[in-house]
């Protein structure tokens, strides 16, 4: 169950934030531990004000050793408290649904009509999306157990989660989360692996407060 | 529960889909990604399969979750036993050593000398003694390639309640560096 907590984590943590620092070598310099708690309770603040988040990202994972990647194109929504809902539409269709203490996870064999898959993991990826729903609303101190944290603030403000966990540390270096300007929604989400694989999720279009039908999240 | 979940991910190497053997469409070197959806015994697990194939028969294959985590690696080379590079997701090692490297090979590279490979529309093909029904269907031309790929592939077994099926993404016939077979 740890291990498919802290794998399961490692992969939804991806899909946390929204818009625009991509890595903290861009975002400027560390902030010192007083002016990071101020930071964070301010992201909190933000962060917990857009009740519902709706946006378009592009997924690339990089793998540095054959000098190629992996791109896919989706839409993210996420409606406060434990809604969310994760949709890759290409190179394939796959959707991930999150509702309270309900998970759909579904494909679409002939390109249509989804599937709901019976995933075997279900209860390790609840209690993470659970965790990344707690991090949309900028509730931070819950992630204070698994990673340690660092902001970098420049043009725009990111925050670095290295993890704690020796065995999630071997898998994951880091995972840098860049914020909007406006400091009220998530950018981009780059995760660097011990080895030189990276996948970088960037948000784009995003929609806060917009009124997002229940439908969204029914998991059927 | 746990078991179940090393099982099918073990199962997810076979991710990177298949071609004919006896007459593998497939060219002597070659990548391609494949959508993988496994069915063990009813349940399902989905994700992206990566496979190299040189033309001295290595081959490297990894799976990816949709959120971009690598959840294994393995690496055959000709006259060896194939190794797990990488395997971050709890799969015990001989699943993917055994069964998934079994599948990648029955669906991409020839059958070994003495073995009948896959040479018709719904061949069947017996490995380790494990008999699968193997079909391919969507052709499409990737020139270089001489022959057309199929996009779609089934490989099942019913008797064991075993199910890939795999959606191509991406084919390149090309010439894979021989670094790339290296650990």
């Amino acid at each position: 169950m740890k291990k498919g907590l802290i794998l399961s984590t490692v992969f939804l943590l991806f899909s946390l934030c929204g818009k625009s620092a991509l890595a903290q070598e861009e975002a400027g310099h560390p902030l010192s531990p007083g002016e990071q708690k101020d930071f964070l309770l301010r992201l909190e603040e933000n962060l917990s004000a857009s009740r519902t988040i709706q946006a378009k990202f592009t997924q690339e994972k990089k793998l540095s050793l054959f000098n190629d990647a992996l791109v896919s194109y989706g839409t993210f929504c996420f409606a406060a408290p434990d809604r969310l809902r994760w949709e890759i539409n290409q190179p394939f269709h796959s959707l991930l649904v999150l509702n309270g203490r309900e998970l759909g996870k579904y494909d679409f064999p002939d390109g249509k009509k989804p599937r709901r898959l019976k995933f075997p993991a279900a209860d390790a990826l609840l209690e993470v999306l659970h965790q990344i729903t707690d991090i949309h609303q900028g509730n931070f101190t819950a992630q204070e157990k698994y990673y340690d944290m660092r902001v970098y603030e420049g043009k725009t403000a990111s925050l670095v989660l290295v993890p704690k966990d020796a065995k999630m540390k071997g898998i994951i270096q880091k995972i840098e989360i860049g914020f909007s300007p406006a400091l009220n929604s998530v950018a981009s989400v780059a995760i660097r692996e011990n080895g030189g694989d990276s996948t970088v999720i960037l948000f784009s279009d995003d929609r806060l407060n917009s009124r997002l039908p229940d439908s969204l999240f029914e998991v059927q | 529960m746990k078991r179940f979940l090393g099982f099918s991910l073990a199962l997810c190497l076979l991710a990177a889909p298949a071609a004919p053997a006896g007459a593998t469409p497939y060219p002597p070197s070659f990548r391609v990604q494949h959508r993988i959806t496994l069915t063990v015994l009813g349940r399902q697990v989905d994700f992206t399969g990566y496979l190299l194939v040189g033309p001295s028969g290595a081959w490297r294959a990894m799976a990816f979750s949709e959120f971009g985590v690598g959840l294994f690696d393995i690496l055959a080379l000709p006259g060896k036993a194939p190794r797990v590079l990488k395997n971050v997701a709890g799969i015990p090692n001989a699943y993917l050593t055994k069964w998934a490297a079994d599948v990648i090979e029955i669906l991409f590279l020839p059958p070994p000398s003495g073995e009948q490979g896959l040479a018709q529309a719904q061949p069947q093909v017996t490995r380790n003694g494990v008999v699968y029904d193997v079909a391919y269907s969507d052709y499409a031309a990737f020139p270089p390639a001489p022959q057309k790929i199929p996009r779609h592939i089934v490989l099942e077994n019913k008797k064991i309640g075993f199910k890939l099926e795999a959606d191509l993404l991406k084919f390149e016939p090309m010439e894979i560096p021989g670094g790339y077979f290296h650990e």
